[in-house]
């Protein structure tokens, strides 16, 4: 019995072996070294016109015409590589293609057409196939967007369209007369980062009306907002706007962030026990008042208006109010039963440290200072205390944010230590250069298939500022700071690539509306007023504390 | 006399070591399967359910003595290194295939679905082998045959 198994066992696993070996080499890409040109004339984000020639040189009749009238861009895409793909099933299709990179050229009869990068970024395709809430993940590409698109183009049913159609995916390059020089750690330089510091003030700023309220969340090549709201970020975005416009003086950006803190201070606030908090549903959350008091303080201490230091002391009052006795906060409050309820979630208890620390040297009070200091020990000791916890670090980006703040106050090398650690351990995550077809260096990544998200990147940024400039003001060794400090601009230097400055403008129904905005990631243009303001508080710490003065 | 008093003593010590590590690897495919994955997907949960409940039958049958027991055993290992070569088939043709797309960082992708078919290998291809080896030739007898020892 045991030589003929392992005798099958042997076989199958040879030719198992042979089979991967050539499914590998059939679905790898094959270079096109007279691949076709995909002329195409764009304008507002529709596609006016579109025609494949041989090579760049060749002048269509059809793209000057469209050119003349429509006064819109020509964009090149080059074939320069092509491999079949697999269209059963459609998560296996959806999967198929390399976001951002990859399109396709698909045969019906005699008609060919192609689906091009630009085609599925401009429809937002791309990371919109599979979703996996229980991981917050999306992958691959909207499949039925992707028939919808293709029978557009062929003039047949969207139903069978991927049935009938025979699809080969292409790799393309593509040349747009808007093209700038790409930014990276090295070449990273103090003008570059203060000008994407501006534009995304100006985006987030053009977002306020007049009552105050964001474009919360905007479809970039639509420039269509979408719905949903959320106060912790409105008060986020409201503390970058105080810090740019506390940087630049501009009286525009100042004006935007009255507007924004007027309605937290204003429609938005309700009454916790007699002390002002953020939110008007029954049961409020900690993260909208810490994150306001945080908006607040930059307000005063940017002198934008002194006004604001009324309600910073008293809202100071109200996160105290949170707090435990071991330092850990109460994430939340019952304004029917009038009492504070003990649960936690994520980020709440370090915003909270954080808006305490930042209100402490307006309000003077030793309470404040207190509160922060047992916030932050217990934040990085029992809260993160459990079997691996020198191992594993997860998302929090404010804790460090605070160790900064409070360190002329209440200098904690624990802290320190913690946050050297976690940094440390984002090293590990982070991508370099030709990790992968996405544009990484820098990214923190999470598969194969998903394009790195830009948020994570940039509140680890945030953090790491903090962490740097603590580390250089305690005696950390020169190595250590060298390599958290290439970390850092590595990471920021992708940020400053991949923001709408003005991005893939042809794509963008009105580009001067998204100009200075950051997206979701290289492929998921939902612009939520949270990404630009992570990036854009990252970059305006950098400025200040670690490229020497604004 | 006394080798076979030996031998019998032995299969018992295999019948009781493989009776129990049946029943565990049953365990791991619930807890695996029904509480590890995010997602509910028919084929999926057809399948482990299924080798799961021959697992249980086989460790219950073997540990308890049953004439049924080597029996049961034979088809849960079958069906379990069925699947399980399906399963490393899938999931190495699915690594080649990503490698293929996604080119550098596919490796990246390829190295996670490799690890994954070699947790997988011990509990779906190996022990199930082993258990074959040691339950010997299937013969239409209607008792337990081979080195295996009988049920009762």
């Amino acid at each position: 019995m045991l030589r003929p198994l392992l005798r099958f066992i042997g076989i199958y696993f040879f030719a198992l072996a042979v089979a991967c070996a050539l499914v590998k080499r059939e679905y790898s890409l094959h270079p096109s070294p007279e691949g076709e040109v995909i002329a195409s004339v764009w304008k507002d984000g529709i596609l006016i016109e579109r025609v494949v020639v041989a090579d760049k040189s060749v002048r269509d009749a059809r793209i000057e015409k469209a050119l003349a009238e429509s006064k819109g861009e020509l964009v090149f895409e080059t074939v320069i590589a092509d491999s079949p793909v697999l269209k059963w099933t459609e998560l296996v299709l959806g999967i198929s293609f390399v976001p951002g990179r990859d399109g396709l050229r698909a045969r019906v009869g005699d008609t060919t057409t192609y689906l091009t990068p630009d085609d599925l970024l401009s429809r937002q395709l791309y990371d919109h196939g599979l979703h996996i809430q229980t991981l917050s993940l999306a992958l691959g590409l909207d499949t039925a967007g992707l028939a919808q698109l293709l029978s557009e183009r062929l003039k047949t049913n969207p139903e069978q369209v991927l049935e009938t159609a025979s699809l080969r995916r292409i790799r393309v390059e593509r040349h747009t007369s808007s093209e700038r020089p790409r930014i990276t750690a090295d070449n990273l330089n103090r003008d570059e980062v203060k000008e994407a510091i501006v534009a995304g003030a100006r985006y987030l700023a053009r977002e306020v009306s007049n009552q105050g309220r964001f474009r919360y969340t905007v479809q970039a090549p639509a420039n269509r907002e979408l719905p949903g709201y959320d106060w912790p970020r409105h008060a986020g975005a409201t503390y970058f706007l105080a810090q740019v416009a506390g940087l630049t003086h501009d009286p525009l950006l100042a004006d935007a962030c009255r507007r924004a803190a007027s309605l937290l201070r204003g429609g938005a606030l309700s009454s916790c026990g007699g002390l002002p908090c953020v939110g008007d549903e029954p049961v409020v959350a900690l993260g909208s008042s810490a994150l306001a008091l945080l908006a607040f303080a930059e307000i005063v201490e940017r002198n934008i208006d002194p006004g604001y230091r009324a309600i910073v002391i008293d809202m100071a009052r109200f996160v105290r109010s949170q707090q435990r006795p071991d330092g850990e906060f109460m994430h939340d409050y019952d304004r029917r039963a009038g009492r504070p309820i003990d649960r936690q979630g994520l980020y709440y208890s370090s915003e909270a440290t954080l808006a305490l620390a930042r209100a402490y040297p307006i309000t003077q009070d030793p309470a404040d200072l207190d509160g922060a200091v047992r916030g932050l020990r217990h934040l990085v000791g029992p809260a993160w205390s459990f079997f691996g916890d020198r191992y594993y670090f997860g998302e929090e980006h404010w804790t460090c944010q605070a160790i900064a703040a409070l360190w002329p106050y209440a200098p904690d090398a624990k802290a320190l230590d913690f946050c050297l650690r976690w940094q440390a351990f984002g090293r590990k995550l982070q991508q370099r250069e030709g990790d992968s077809y996405f544009d990484a260096d820098g990214a923190i990544g999470v598969g194969p298939v998903v394009t790195p998200r830009l948020t994570p990147v940039a509140s680890r940024c945030e953090a790491a500022v903090a962490t740097l400039d603590v580390a250089r003001r305690s005696g950390v060794s020169a190595e250590e700071l060298a390599v958290l400090d290439a970390q850092l601009r590595r990471a920021l230097a992708l940020l400053v690539r991949q923001q709408f400055r003005p991005g893939l403008r042809h794509l963008f129904k009105s580009p001067a509306d998204v100009h200075g905005a950051m997206p979701g990631s290289e492929v998921d243009w939902e612009l939520r007023i949270d990404y630009t303001q992570h990036a854009g508080s990252a970059m305006v710490r950098w400025l200040e504390v670690i490229a020497g003065g604004a | 006399m006394a080798d076979d008093e030996r031998a019998a003593k032995n299969q018992r010590r295999f019948a009781v070591g493989f009776g129990v590590t049946d029943l565990l690897s049953a365990v791991l495919l619930y807890v695996g399967v029904f509480e590890g994955l995010p997602t509910r997907y028919w084929l999926v949960d057809l399948a482990a359910a299924l080798t799961m409940t021959l697992f249980a039958g086989a460790g219950v049958g073997l540990l308890a003595k049953t004439h049924w027991g080597p029996w049961v055993a034979r088809v849960a290992s079958a069906v379990a290194l069925a699947l399980g070569l399906g399963l490393v088939s899938t999931l190495a043709l699915t690594a080649s295939y990503l490698s293929g797309i996604y080119g550098p960082v596919g490796r990246g992708g390829a190295l996670i679905l490799s690890l994954i078919a070699a947790l997988a290998l011990p509990y779906l291809v190996l022990l199930p082998a082993a258990q074959l080896v040691w339950l010997g030739p299937w013969r239409n007898t209607g008792e337990t045959t081979g080195s295996a020892p009988a049920g009762s």
